[in-house]
């Protein structure tokens, strides 16, 4: 249910901003967009019914699952903060510590790997990583 | 023809660079079909903002070298672990596994590893023996016949949509109007970019595959727990004499390698259909034409033979509607023909006239790295190889970590990530 709300959601983001542009402009994503908002309502109030969808039990984020995407966001926010170099190390060695339960040593070769592959990138394929908002500030 | 044929494939063998990405390729494509749940089409996508601007040739031929081994080394974990490398290879679990609880888990892997090099051969004869056929077809095709074409793609969404057609039409649709962000090609006004410079182009074709397909799989096998907990592997203990048993398993039933090898390719040819659908059919042929049916299921070699030839050689099928009429053969099809467009080969029919020596690398690659990972992984202790990828590569952070890096390097700009960062 939760897929389809958020599917009906951004229907009506697109289609609301459509009606901003100009008519030519407009056109495409109205004429995909408003199809896209009626079938994914409908599938909503399928799912809705009684009967009509998941089981009231079944939890719709699974606690594996949620760990894994409060990681990716983490991650997002991390790597935005402190850049690929020092922020997917230090998040990737977190989660294998915090949520794996690897030991402290496997933990840490874990970011020391990440470190090196990130570096080599940068240093030896000459690849452009983002920095990150905060070493950018302190730099 | 003929010429080109040859020249092509004297090119490839006499450029030391060329056999040099090849085994590369061949190399990156055995581990990443080994993982379970990582797969050919994630390892193509990985691989191609790093390759992105690169002399095409050699490139496409890398991807494809890659793309086409992954299946073999997949049949591994099947066969050890009894968890399939990729999608299509769960077909060879059936037997694979009971016939490595048997104590027969080399027999199985050398029956694998000779079937799938065979299927590959086999599936690139097919391609080259169509060639000559195909050129003028392709050629009658005018724009008409083309948009025919693009409706009947369209149309696969209710092949693929499985139980819910509602939410293949949503998604579809879905997929259409992200593809409105960016500049609007008739009037220039400029769509959902809300003062992004980067978003004028629209979505970035690596960003959004990444998006769409490595980080839910992630999410999947990060849920699912660590593959690699199973120890059974550690009990299968086997010599090289029984994979040379296996190995010659394939040949006492050569009629069944050879007609699930044809059928796979033809299955192939049509798009939608894909490695899974080729596998589990000539596993349901092999178990109709078998005068003891009632072995398959517990440990039948010909179960392994029959889903192994079949996925390698739809690969050579696949090829020919993805490269002459742009429709990908299979969902691995799709994504390297994502990657021919970004490297500037366009797919259509002036291939058939303007870089038919383009269409014979990519025929000749499939058959060479077909035999090229099989003499690897006859070289290679499976089981270790296969240990070894899962303990390094196992934490799925660890693989959106690359993910992310690879599509903040695509064109670049790590903006496609987080919105702000300085251009290469």
């Amino acid at each position: 249910m939760a897929t389809s709300l958020a599917m009906v959601m951004l229907f009506v983001f697109f289609v609301v901003q459509a009606f901003f542009f100009r008519h030519e402009a407009a056109m495409m994503p109205l004429l995909v967009g408003l199809p896209g908002f009626i079938l994914s309502l409908a599938q909503l109030i399928v799912e809705i019914r009684p009967h009509g969808g998941r089981n009231k039990d079944e939890p719709i984020i699974s606690g594996p699952e949620g760990t894994i995407i409060l990681w990716i966001a983490g991650f997002t926010l991390g790597v935005i903060a402190f850049g690929f170099v020092l922020g997917a190390p230090l998040l990737l060695a977190a989660y294998l510590y915090f949520v794996a339960g690897e030991r402290l040593s496997i933990s840490v070769l874990g970011g020391g790997l990440c470190v090196a592959v990130m570096l080599g990138l940068e240093r030896l394929l000459h690849i452009p990583l983002f920095e990150g908002l905060v070493i950018h500030h302190l730099l | 023809m003929l010429e080109t044929s040859v020249s092509s494939l004297l090119g490839i063998f006499l450029s030391p660079h060329m056999m040099m990405l090849m085994t590369m390729g061949v190399s990156v494509g055995l581990f990443f079909g080994i993982m379970p749940g990582l797969g050919g089409k994630l390892g193509v996508i990985f691989l191609i903002p790093f390759v992105f601007g690169m002399d095409p040739i050699p490139v496409a031929v890398f991807l494809l070298a890659m793309h086409s081994v992954v299946h073999t080394s997949g049949a591994i974990p099947s066969i050890l672990f009894g968890i399939p490398g990729t999608g299509p290879d769960a077909a060879t679990i059936v037997d694979g596994y009971p016939m490595a609880q048997k104590g027969e888990a080399g027999r199985a892997l050398g029956a694998t590893l000779c079937a799938s090099g065979i299927g590959g051969v086999i599936g690139a004869l097919f391609l080259s023996l169509l060639m000559p056929f195909v050129g003028p077809i392709v050629l009658a095709f005018s724009p008409a016949e083309f948009f025919l074409l693009a409706v009947l793609g369209i149309t696969f969404i209710a092949a693929l949509s499985g139980d819910s057609l509602l939410k293949g039409l949503i998604v579809g649709l879905f997929g259409l109007i992200i593809a409105t962000v960016g500049l609007d090609p008739n009037s220039g006004e400029s769509r959902y970019t809300y003062g992004q410079l980067f978003l004028w182009d629209g979505i970035d074709p690596a960003t959004a595959v990444i998006a769409i397909f490595s980080i839910p799989e992630m999410i999947a096998l990060a849920a699912r727990g660590n593959l690699a907990d199973d120890d059974d592997a550690g009990g299968f203990r086997y010599t090289m004499r029984d994979v040379w048993e296996g190995c010659l398993d394939v040949f006492r039933h050569w009629g069944l390698t050879l007609r699930t090898s044809i059928i796979g390719a033809v299955i192939g040819l049509i798009p939608g259909l894909g490695g899974d659908v080729a596998s589990w059919l000539c596993y349901g042929h092999a178990v109709q034409s078998s005068k003891s049916p009632e072995r398959f299921g517990k440990g039948a070699v010909e179960g392994v033979i029959a889903p192994e030839t079949a996925n390698k050689s739809k690969e050579g099928g696949a090829l020919l509607p993805t490269l002459y009429f742009g429709i990908p053969g299979s969902s691995g099809m799709a994504i390297l023909l994502g990657a021919f467009v970004m490297l500037g080969i366009q797919p259509g029919p002036r291939l058939a006239t303007d870089q038919v020596d383009l269409v014979w690398a990519l025929i000749w690659t499939l058959a060479i790295a077909n035999i090229l990972a099989v003499l690897l992984l006859l070289a290679i202790p499976s089981s270790s190889c296969c240990r070894c990828s899962v303990a390094i590569w196992a934490p799925a952070p660890g693989r959106i970590s690359f993910s992310c890096s690879a599509s903040a390097h695509w064109a670049g700009y790590s903006r496609n990530m987080t919105g702000r960062g300085r251009p290469s």
